[in-house]
């Protein structure tokens, strides 16, 4: 079931709230999350029923091993974290790697169904595992590890969550209230709203874009705007999915981390990386970076340590070698801005922060291309298209209007000129929303810094003007719910 | 609660004056001004008919396809092409016919295969309906149809039209000026086959092969068969034109093309020939395997007349057109 799918607006979300409210109001909270849980079973087998088993069967794995951690019966605590951490790698390498690996061994792929959320729901319990371990916890009931990991608005594309802090918000502030509902409802129209109006559109733009690239040279400003689609695709798709758990969450009185932080205003890849699905950096670097030695082992070794957690980043997103060289390019540039920050320092000034962001905001656009392409000779044309190494043309009708055409080619082997209208005008909006207006957090006063992930919040208060923005959000987001068929959200397939 | 009420007013308010601004203000896409054009021609050419007359009923397939001309020269019997546009979905073309037939009429239906199938609304009905036939709303099969409708139609897509439309339209086709008063394109379309359209044709995969349980007519289908059996039109089932393939006179198509003529044996259909009677070859269609250029449409037409005259008493040559 899809956040922007009718059935899940009409009918999921309202019967959950309700029942959920029901149960809490005549039985108590416990009954009211397990009435949760349930629908977060109906909300996650909607997809495929049999996904159910694999889940639970992590699940119950994985309880049983915090269980041994978290009594003393266990004489060797850390080996059996190691197990239950490898019992979960196991598991992900076989359901999402297996035919990576074979299709590298130049086998015949297996027929193996990618259960959906995989990659979180393992994360999650991988980060729960280590906390146990460290004692960062002291009780654990099946009930609320059950909840921590099914809670349906985080479950499919996170954000990630630590078990302590939702089971503290669990007990403290688990509540559906008119007040509950009319806080989170605002942040869910919101990432609706971005994900139907400005990522669907863009993907319009972008896809028959790098389809085209699959099969031959790209024009230049295709190119661009391919690349720029996507880079604006992928940040409202994510960040709209976010602010919809994030909403979704507030619904039911809980608060889950933020995510993103304005990314693409970053001056700097490390900035970027502070900015861009947060709960996944803090992840990578308390989970892998950190425990590898960060940057305590000497600067040849941080920059190794990079590297490796970037690349392994890369893979965790999708099992093919354009993920992996994501990655990689990734920890290249963040080990040139730490190479930078250690040799120049960081530069102040309004014109080297409009380069620094100039720069960070290609860079990232640059690796975007081979994390969208299917392969790299995809890649390569779209970025030889961009460097204006296959050839550049405007339909006839622009070079007219503006009459440039002694200096452009009107071959019109481009996009048509409504293609190129509409893509430019969207494209202007969706940058214009991304760089100058202030985002979901500043929007609705989540108080905390980019990297601080649980944030206090202060309920708005409902009045006649976000009354009127609900429904102009509701209304633009009706075309894409209701008049269309709603479209996957891109970290789905993660 | 107040609150509540003042989203909602938003919510309808935006939604009215969007739907204004496509009806009145905007201007429509080429399709749209297409259909508006040849529906207002083709039901002005069966309205103008006082006895029983057969009525064509499909996309655009069924209206580049046959000749109502041709075919009441050769029958005796006003030959009506409400042939449309494919993008209007089998119910729409279904629900706007019973408009142009009256007891005693015939509705031959030769829908394009993917129109026994219910669909979802597409834009191209969505643009129609909010600009021509908004009542169509009260009356769509499914209440979701409705909003699909009512949203079907993006700001997005509006500005595209636009700006489309800034440009002079040059293509032959698209035009309602084309369409005779019987409701017969009259474009000689094989003057104007580009090489592209050819090697469209030539790479074009074929149909996906449907099968139909006769026991059970598919939904687009029989709310239509009971309309015409309350109001005594004469179900007729004949075939649009396609591109011929060797693959279609093989299973699992044969099987396919006699479930569906099945389908219509059982509602009460007269069948009017077979699949492969109605196939062509290329040089008989245009850019698409469902669209046939004048040397299709003139085949397609003898052999529909051919099949209504063996299922019914014809006059060749004797009627006049409707004027």
């Amino acid at each position: 079931m899809l956040f922007n799918s009718p059935i899940f607006i009409l009918a999921f979300l309202p019967l959950t709230l309700m029942a959920v409210a029901l149960a809490c109001r005549s039985v108590g909270a416990s009954t009211g999350i397990a009435v949760l849980i349930a629908a977060s079973l109906v909300f996650y087998g909607w997809w495929d029923v049999q996904a159910l088993a694999v889940i639970g069967a992590s699940i119950a794995i994985n309880f049983a091993f915090a269980n041994m951690l978290a009594g003393d019966r266990v004489k060797n605590r850390l080996l059996a974290m190691w197990i239950g951490i490898s019992l979960n790698l196991v598991a992900l390498a076989y359901f999402k790697y297996t035919n990576f690996f074979l299709s590298m061994l130049g086998e015949r792929p297996l027929n193996i169904v990618l259960p959906l959320a995989i990659s979180f729901y393992t994360f999650q319990q991988i980060a729960f595992l280590v906390d146990i371990y460290h004692r960062r916890m002291k009780s654990l009931t099946s009930r609320d590890y059950l909840v921590s990991v099914l809670f349906f608005p985080h479950l499919i594309a996170g954000p990630l969550i630590h078990y302590t802090d939702i089971m503290r918000q669990f007990r403290e502030r688990f509540a559906v209230t008119a007040q509950t509902v009319a806080t989170g409802l605002p942040l869910f129209c919101v990432g609706l709203v971005k994900k139907v109006a400005v990522a669907d559109n863009l993907a319009a733009i972008a896809t028959p874009l790098f389809k085209q690239a699959e099969s031959g040279p790209v024009e230049f400003f295709s190119a661009w705007i391919a690349a720029l689609s996507y880079t604006g695709q992928i940040y409202f798709d994510f960040s709209g999915y976010s602010d919809m758990a994030l909403g979704l969450g507030l619904m039911f009185g809980i608060m889950l981390p933020l995510n993103f932080y304005s990314p693409y205003k970053s001056t700097s890849i490390i900035e970027f990386w502070r900015r861009w699905h947060m709960t996944l950096s803090a992840f990578l670097r308390d989970y892998l970076y950190i425990p590898l030695g960060g940057g305590r082992c000497g600067a040849a070794r941080r920059y190794i340590n990079l590297m490796l957690v970037m690349m392994i980043g890369g893979l965790w997103h999708g099992a093919g070698w354009t993920f992996v060289f994501w990655g990689f390019l990734h920890g290249v540039y963040l080990s040139i801005n730490h190479l930078w920050r250690s040799l120049v320092g960081e530069l102040q000034g309004r014109i080297f922060t409009y380069v620094a962001g100039a720069l960070t905001f290609t860079a990232v656009m640059v690796a975007w291309v081979f994390f969208r392409a299917s392969d790299f000779p995809t890649a390569t044309r779209i970025l030889a298209g961009m460097a204006g190494q296959s050839f550049i043309s405007l339909p006839g009708e622009i070079g007219h209007f503006i009459n440039i055409s002694k200096i452009i080619p009107l071959t019109g082997r481009g996009m048509s000129s409504t293609e190129l209208v509409v893509a430019v005008l969207m494209l202007a909006i969706a940058f214009l929303v991304a760089f100058a207006l202030p985002n979901t957090a500043q929007l609705f006063g989540l108080k905390g810094d980019p990297p601080a992930i649980i944030l206090d919040f202060v309920a708005p208060r409902i009045n006649w003007r976000s009354a009127i923005a609900i429904g102009l959000a509701l209304w633009i987001a009706a075309f894409g719910v209701i008049g269309s068929a709603p479209s996957e959200f891109i970290y789905f397939q993660f | 609660m107040r609150q509540i009420f003042a989203t909602l007013l938003v919510l309808c308010v935006t939604s009215v004056g969007w739907i204004t601004i496509v009806r009145y203000l905007a201007r429509p896409s080429i399709a749209t001004e297409w259909i508006d054009g040849i529906y207002a021609k083709k039901e002005a050419a069966a309205a103008k008919v006082e006895g029983p007359k057969i009525v064509i009923i499909g996309g655009s397939g069924a209206h580049y396809g046959f000749s109502g001309e041709a075919i009441t020269r050769a029958t005796g019997i006003p030959t009506v092409n409400l042939g449309v546009h494919a993008g209007l979905g089998g119910e729409y073309l279904l629900d706007r016919a019973k408009r142009s037939l009256k007891a005693g009429d015939w509705a031959v239906m030769a829908l394009e295969p993917q129109l026994t199938v219910a669909t979802a609304p597409s834009d191209v009905l969505a643009a129609h309906v909010l600009r021509n036939d908004i009542f169509y709303l009260w009356r769509t099969p499914r209440l979701g149809d409705a909003f699909r409708i009512l949203f079907g139609l993006t700001p997005v897509d509006v500005f595209a039209t636009q700006l489309r439309r800034l440009v002079p339209w040059t293509a032959p086709t698209g035009r309602a000026d084309t369409v005779s008063h019987w409701g017969d394109e009259t474009l000689e379309l094989s003057k104007s086959i580009a090489p592209w359209m050819r090697k469209h044709l030539q790479d074009a995969p074929p149909i996906s092969p449907q099968h139909f349980d006769p026991d059970n007519p598919p939904p687009v289908l029989a709310p239509f068969f009971a309309w015409a059996k309350e109001h005594h039109v004469q179900v007729a089932q004949a075939w649009t034109p396609l591109l011929m393939r060797p693959e279609y006179l093989e299973e699992p198509y044969r099987s396919s093309f006699a479930s569906l003529k099945k389908v219509f044996v059982k509602a009460g259909g007269i069948p009017l020939g077979s699949a492969t009677d109605y196939f062509q070859p290329i040089d008989c269609m245009y850019d698409y395997i469902l669209h046939a250029n004048e040397f299709g449409r003139a085949r397609a037409s003898d052999v529909l007349a051919r099949e209504i005259c063996k299922a019914r008493a014809c006059r060749p040559q004797i009627a006049a057109p409707p004027s």
